[in-house]
């Protein structure tokens, strides 16, 4: 494409835009600032509501620490016995 | 002479530059006009006479503009109004093919990043040199350069 072309549809893109009287523009009002406050109070109420909402993190469960049910049905007297060497007290003398 | 004096000149070009720095959009514009002639008038913005006072007030203009983008307020306004020129029909046109024409090339300009964008408008519409549209765009030559070549491209392109 031509600079020249590329100028006409420049020109295209802008034709029909008459610009409004600059006494027009000039006598409007000034703007108001808009406010800083409900921006920060609604920063703010979100905040919070995502703090009381997110779920509290739960300390993971792992298999070493989980318990079934019925395992107490594995607890067969003298278990205890089985878990370490046994130890007698015999006091240096056998018997 | 006066800066009264300086924008009466200079106030068809920066409408047109406002127009395209906010879309189209036409209400936009005259307030983004407005809000920098105010800036002009009041002194907040100061002309020290290293450019053109049209390459000056560009740079003002364009500044007021993305200023006002920025508002988160407005910014939501606008994804209600999705269709810009749907809102604020611009005056009509001698003919229909004409409206047409207006208006793909206005849609495929805005498809454009802002800068390819506004280096196109400087340049082939206001006539300003990419060095010129480099300083209103607050970019270096270079990145000036770089923008105008890839805009022509894909301009091209997004008309062919």
């Amino acid at each position: 494409m031509t600079d020249d072309e590329m100028k006409s549809l420049l020109e295209s893109a802008h034709s029909g835009d008459t610009p409004p009287p600059i006494a027009a523009i000039l006598a409007r009002p000034a703007p108001r600032r808009r406010p800083w406050w409900p921006a920060v109070a609604i920063v703010v109420a979100a905040s919070v509501t995502a703090l009381l909402v997110w779920p509290r993190q739960r300390p993971p469960r792992t298999v070493v620490a989980y318990r079934a049910p019925l395992d107490f049905l594995l607890d067969v007297p003298g278990t205890d016995l089985l878990r370490d060497v046994p130890r007698f007290d015999l006091k240096g003398t056998l018997p | 002479m006066s800066h009264e004096k300086l924008l009466a000149e200079t106030h068809g070009a920066a409408f047109a530059w406002a127009l395209s720095c906010c879309r189209w959009r036409r209400q936009e514009a005259e307030d983004v006009l407005h809000a920098a002639y105010l800036k002009v008038l009041d002194g907040s913005a100061r002309f020290d006479g290293r450019s053109s006072f049209k390459t000056w007030l560009f740079a003002v203009v364009r500044k007021t503009a993305l200023g006002r983008q920025r508002d988160w307020l407005r910014w939501l306004g606008r994804l209600a109004d999705a269709d810009p020129d749907a809102a604020e029909a611009p005056p009509a046109a001698p003919n229909l093919a004409h409206n047409l024409d207006r208006a793909r090339v206005r849609a495929a300009l805005d498809k454009l990043a802002r800068r390819q964008r506004e280096v196109l408008d400087l340049v082939f519409y206001h006539d300003l040199t990419v060095e010129e549209a480099a300083g209103v765009m607050g970019v270096s030559l270079g990145a000036a350069r770089r923008h105008y070549a890839r805009a022509k491209e894909n301009l091209a392109e997004r008309l062919r």
